[in-house]
């Protein structure tokens, strides 16, 4: 059980920043799950927690101990790869032993034939195989322990992997995509026994992935990475509700959010293309800002109220929810919302539909793209708030 | 009723299509194995052939004589000497080509400075004609002149032999030769076989606990390499085994037969005595050895993967 901080961690390769300074604080016993897109740094990062690389500058402490200098083998981390990485030739019995025979035997002492002969040999060896099947055994792998890698399905694999890094009860676990490679059922399968794992192992996890929905389900802490920044630290709720910077919140959440582009008028209100919205902003006058409705906080416009109108590109049915693509006159990208089956029965691409934003939900971003906050809660003011222009 | 007098019209179009495959596919091949046919199948027949009569290059007369050429065979002392050292070269070089040529490409593979360079400088012997090389061979090995034994007699006060002429070392020097090409062909196959394996394999090794070089090299090198490496002591076997244009070069075998071998003394009865029928015998033989080697080497290496 332990905590683990990263320090202004930096590291460049070649003239390419890949990490930039990042600071993280993973409490004891925590799911902190690293998102964000492809090549922003995510395995990097877990490679120098786990001392397969170094980093340029920073620290890594555990239990506010620094490691940086310690070699991966003395740092009790264990790390579970998108490729399993099982060692080939050997059983999944081995495989999951090998840990354990690598810390607690010598060399010499592993030999086949030598190994006997060295006094002790024969109690440690008694030892790891009862860990081998108590692991073996919470995973379900104990008809499977003679098998060699080739012979397992995806799922086993991955369960065989996990197995090799709980063995040694390590204080932290590190997880790079390990369920990519599965297919989408036995993902959700797998994601549950994770997280199961993880509760009862009652260990540190980071776990690494760019698929937001095992994300947001399996863990306590998001952090969102780009471009070598850690953007932002929250629970996946928070991560969800109040995304403290635009890529953050453009980057959780499918179908993506939609960003209103806007530039805040004298008496504060923002003017967006085709409406205004009058909360107050702190924002200074003139300035850029966007606001951000996501797709479940638009709907139709009540029969009667004046509303943005916007044209249906098209409908995407998925069952028990309908997704429609609209454009709104003056934005270049089109407006996704999403309705229930009943309210979307009659619409069909070409119709002109009144938007009814949902204000209490907007997010405003300043020009940088950074959170604001709109001045009067919005909530109180909803629909009538909105002028058009 | 209709389905049913559709069924064998369609088994029928699907025979023919099974058919049309099947031709295009012995279409396709019929190329190679014309080729197989005319540059190995047909002349191994002609010297198994032959290998059961007193035939000579040119002779008007060819006579059956079954297996006396092996008769004599089993008691010509020139053959089983070369057949000897045959062996003993085969057993000087391989394991050293072998272990070498690892070892460099473990050495270019750990350390990206200078890959490019040592990769290059290790395959050149190889792109080397060895027929040409060997006057250079000539050269360095030479008694007085020679680079070898002029650096021995400078940094050591030795007086080196005479490498290419004395019975004791002719045949370490021709292995020698030989080595220092290999070295740089295995190294490559080495190479491809050290590409192959996922890094990933080296990380877990290390957060597993491997945390020395020698660790990780049992628990993921060694092991990925088991096919690289069959090939490689399989392919530098059947080389060293037809060791031939040192010898004709350097040596003719000599001083005294020293450093004949197999496939040397083939050509001399073949070609220089016109003994086709004897030397085809001997051909029967070296080829029969030649299979007996790969057979047992893939027979062994498949029980290993069996087993492991
Ligand atoms: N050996 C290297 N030399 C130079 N650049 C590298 C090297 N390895 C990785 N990079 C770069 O570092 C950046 C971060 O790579 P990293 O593997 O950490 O990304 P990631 O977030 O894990 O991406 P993914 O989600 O695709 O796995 C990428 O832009 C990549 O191009
Ligand atoms: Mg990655």
């Amino acid at each position: 059980m332990a905590s683990l901080d990263i320090v202004s961690l930096s590291k460049t390769l070649g003239t390419h920043a890949i990490l930039k300074s990042v600071s993280l604080n993973v409490p004891d016993g925590a799911f902190m799950t690293l998102v964000g897109p492809s090549g922003c740094g995510k395995s990097t990062l877990l490679k120098i927690i786990s001392g397969l690389e170094l980093q340029d500058d920073g620290d890594v402490r555990i239990d506010g101990m620094s490691v940086s200098h310690l070699h991966p083998k003395l740092r009790d981390i264990a790390m579970v790869f998108q490729s399993y990485a099982l060692y080939p030739h050997m059983t999944v019995y081995e495989n999951i032993a090998v840990p354990l025979v690598l810390r607690r035997l010598a060399l010499m002492a592993r030999m086949p034939l030598l190994g006997k002969l060295m006094p002790g040999t024969a109690a440690v060896r008694q030892k790891i195989d009862s860990d081998v099947r108590t692991t073996a055994d919470m995973l379900e792998l104990t008809q499977l322990l003679t098998r060699k890698p080739v012979q397992l399905s995806g799922g086993q694999r991955q369960r065989v992997a996990l197995g090799r890094a709980m063995v040694r009860d390590p204080k932290i676990f590190l997880m790079d995509e390990p369920l990519s490679n599965l297919d989408a059922k036995l993902r959700v399968h797998m994601r549950a026994e994770i997280a199961r794992l993880h509760k009862r192992l009652g260990a540190t996890f980071v776990y690494v992935t760019h698929d937001q929905i095992e994300a947001m389900t399996m863990s306590t802490h998001v952090a969102v990475m780009m471009e070598g920044e850690i953007l932002q630290v929250d629970s996946p709720q928070r991560i969800y509700a109040e995304p403290a910077d635009i890529r953050v919140a453009e980057f959780i959440g499918s179908p993506k959010i939609n960003v209103l582009p806007g530039r805040v008028r004298e008496d504060g209100a923002l003017a967006v293309p085709g409406f205004t919205i009058a909360g107050r902003t702190q924002l200074p006058t003139g300035s850029q800002a966007s606001v951000g409705f996501r797709p479940e906080h638009i709907t139709l416009a009540q029969k009667g109220v004046a509303a943005p109108s916007a044209t249906i590109i098209n409908l995407e049915h998925t069952g028990p929810e309908v997704f429609v693509h609209a454009s709104l006159e003056g934005l270049g990208a089109p407006l996704t919302f999403k309705l229930e089956p009943h309210q979307a029965m009659h619409l069909a691409s070409g119709d002109q539909v009144g938007l009814g934003l949902s204000l209490g939900h907007a997010h405003l971003f300043d020009a940088q793209g950074k959170r604001a906050p709109f001045m009067q809660p919005v909530s109180e003011v909803v629909a009538g708030e909105v002028r058009y222009g | 009723m209709a389905d049913a007098n559709f069924a064998p019209m369609l088994a029928g179009a699907h025979r023919a299509r099974a058919f049309g495959a099947t031709l295009s596919g012995w279409g396709l091949a019929l190329p190679a194995t014309i080729l197989m046919l005319a540059m190995i199948l047909i002349p191994t027949l002609v010297a198994m052939l032959l290998a059961v009569t007193d035939y000579q290059l040119g002779a008007r007369s060819i006579q059956y004589i079954g297996l006396g050429n092996f008769a004599e065979l089993l008691n010509d002392r020139v053959f089983w000497r070369a057949f000897n050292n045959t062996l003993i070269y085969t057993l000087m070089t391989v394991p050293t080509a072998v272990l070498l040529g690892l070892g460099v490409a473990l050495l270019i593979e750990a350390d990206a400075f200078g890959r490019g360079f040592f990769r290059t400088v290790y395959f050149l012997p190889v792109t080397a004609l060895l027929v040409a090389m060997a006057t250079v061979w000539e050269f360095i090995l030479h008694s007085d002149l020679g680079l070898v034994n002029q650096l021995l007699a400078r940094v050591f006060g030795i007086s080196g032999p005479d490498w290419l002429s004395d019975p004791n070392h002719v045949l370490s020097s021709l292995a020698f030769i030989f080595v220092w090409q290999q070295t740089g062909y295995n190294m490559i196959l080495f190479l491809a076989g050290l590409k192959a394996i996922p890094s990933d394999l080296y990380s877990a090794a290390k957060v597993d606990g491997a945390d020395r070089a020698i660790d990780r090299f049992l628990m993921v090198t060694w092991p990925a390499l088991g096919p690289t490496m069959l090939f490689v002591v399989l392919i530098t076997t059947l080389y060293s085994f037809r060791v031939f244009d040192t010898v004709a070069a350097l040596t003719q075998g000599g001083p005294a037969n020293a450093s004949n071998v197999l496939l040397y003394n083939i050509y001399r009865e073949g070609f220089v005595y016109f003994r086709t029928g004897f030397a085809s015998a001997m051909t029967m033989i070296f080829l029969a050895l030649i299979l007996l080697v790969a057979l047992i080497q893939i027979h062994s290496f498949e029980r290993k993967e069996k087993r492991s």
